[in-house]
């Protein structure tokens, strides 16, 4: 029981270290346009599907797209079990089954609530 | 001991958001949930104010008036303060609309969620008839009744996830019961009545539980500076809620009157909530904005 817990705690440390990480190196670029991004990424995710998200903010290619895209394709590649050179969108595609769609749903909302905090608290206007 | 006991069955007519204040959630406004299944919840507390509500304006009487006293409770210092006569539990959910490719929309529940029902029914003394299959549905499946309008060459598509379609009996049977108990009973409802059982999929608990997590709408709201027209600044956030033709279920009980001055029973102090049958109620937040709608229908008794 103890060891789950830990583990547990240690997961949500790790997503919270790996989103630090990440707004931490984007920032001094787009802060304030990242910093609305990360805001509304959640609720686009449950809105608009993880799938349609990520293939949005691919398609826009602006330098804060492309940081948080980075950031959470590679926080979910490794979470997945995804070959790194793979490209995230691509495996949910062409690979993943709807349970694992539904895992990396879970997991992506999981991470941006600690990279919206981060990039809230990190960001300037 | 409750002496009088029914069940009320609310079925939400225009999104649902009984909040849950500030959270560092998804949402900036999330909807209340229980703590460990983290399905969507109407807390007692809100419930039994919105029928205290609904109760004041069914009779034309204030808040603070004697009959609301007898049978909501009074606050206030000792010897002059009393428990209410009737108890509302937390509304619970029972059946959840889900985005399908075919049929336009499917209910779906889990086995969880009926067995949880199964309870709640039992605890006030009505007994469910039904029976669930056999087994669990896998991951990657769902239970459909005989004639299901929601697969197409026997597959079940919700939202953007796929789920392998396998025909039940008792779920058809499950959807007749629910037809004829859970929803009301007006003519406006006869078409719900009736797609019910092609309409209705019970998942495994995972999948349930993640559509009831991420499958709230998610509303996203602004305010205007009224001098410039645009956003004023800092005033965009989300809200979220429980989706239309979601189906909850909450228990209701009464004892005697207690305030030490009225003789009513139990039973008359549940008969006080017949008006309530098949007509509607006004649940959380943004009633100006048309939200919270519900259609009540009072099972047992």
């Amino acid at each position: 029981m103890a060891e789950t817990i830990s583990k547990q705690r240690l997961l949500e440390q790790e997503r919270a270290s790996h989103a630090y990480d990440a707004v931490v190196k984007a920032k001094g670029k787009k802060d304030k346009e990242l910093k609305s991004l990360a805001r509304s990424a959640p609720a686009s995710i449950q809105s608009n599907g993880l799938g349609q998200t990520l293939a949005f903010w691919k398609a826009k290619n602006e330098e804060h797209h492309l940081a948080l895209y980075h950031a959470l394709s590679g926080w979910l590649k490794k979470q997945l079990h995804i070959d790194e050179n793979r490209d995230l969108l691509e495996w949910i595609a062409t690979t993943a089954d709807s349970l694992q769609y539904r895992q990396a749903t879970a997991e992506a909302l999981a991470y941006l609530n600690w990279y919206k905090r981060f990039a809230e608290a990190e960001l300037k206007e | 001991m409750f002496k009088a006991r029914r069940l009320l069955f609310f079925y939400v007519e225009t999104p649902l958001h009984v909040g849950a204040g500030r959270a560092s959630a998804n949402v900036d406004l999330p909807i209340q949930r229980e703590r460990v299944t983290q399905y969507p919840m109407v807390q007692a507390s809100s419930l039994k104010g919105a029928l205290r509500a609904e109760f004041c304006q069914k009779h034309g009487i204030k808040d603070n008036s004697p009959e609301v006293e007898a049978v909501f409770g009074k606050a206030g210092g000792t010897g002059d303060n009393w428990a209410g006569a009737v108890s509302a539990g937390d509304a619970r959910i029972l059946l959840f609309p889900v985005r399908s490719l075919a049929g336009v929309f499917a209910w779906v529940t889990s086995l969880h969620a009926l067995e949880s029902f199964r309870r709640a029914a039992d605890l006030v003394g009505q007994p469910i008839s039904w029976t669930l299959p056999q087994g669990m549905p896998d991951t990657n499946t769902a239970w459909v009744g005989s004639k299901p309008q929601v697969s197409a060459q026997g597959k079940v598509v919700l939202e953007e996830f796929s789920f392998n379609a396998q025909p039940k009996a008792e779920v058809d049977a499950i959807a007749k019961w629910l037809a004829e108990h859970a929803l009301p009973q007006g003519a406006a409802f006869q078409y719900w009545r009736d797609t019910l059982p092609a309409r209705l999929c019970i998942l495994h608990e995972d999948a349930f539980r993640d559509f009831c997590l991420y499958g709230t709408e998610v509303q996203t709201h602004i305010r205007i500076d009224p001098d410039k027209k645009t956003v004023a600044e800092g005033a965009l956030w989300t809200a979220e809620s429980l989706p239309a033709d979601s189906l909850l279920y909450a228990p209701l009980m009464a004892m005697d009157v207690r305030n030490g001055k009225d003789s009513k029973n139990a039973d008359a102090v549940l008969k006080e909530f017949d008006f309530l049958q098949d007509g509607h109620i006004q649940l959380g937040g943004d009633e100006t904005t048309g939200q919270g709608w519900v259609a009540v229908k009072v099972y047992g008794g």
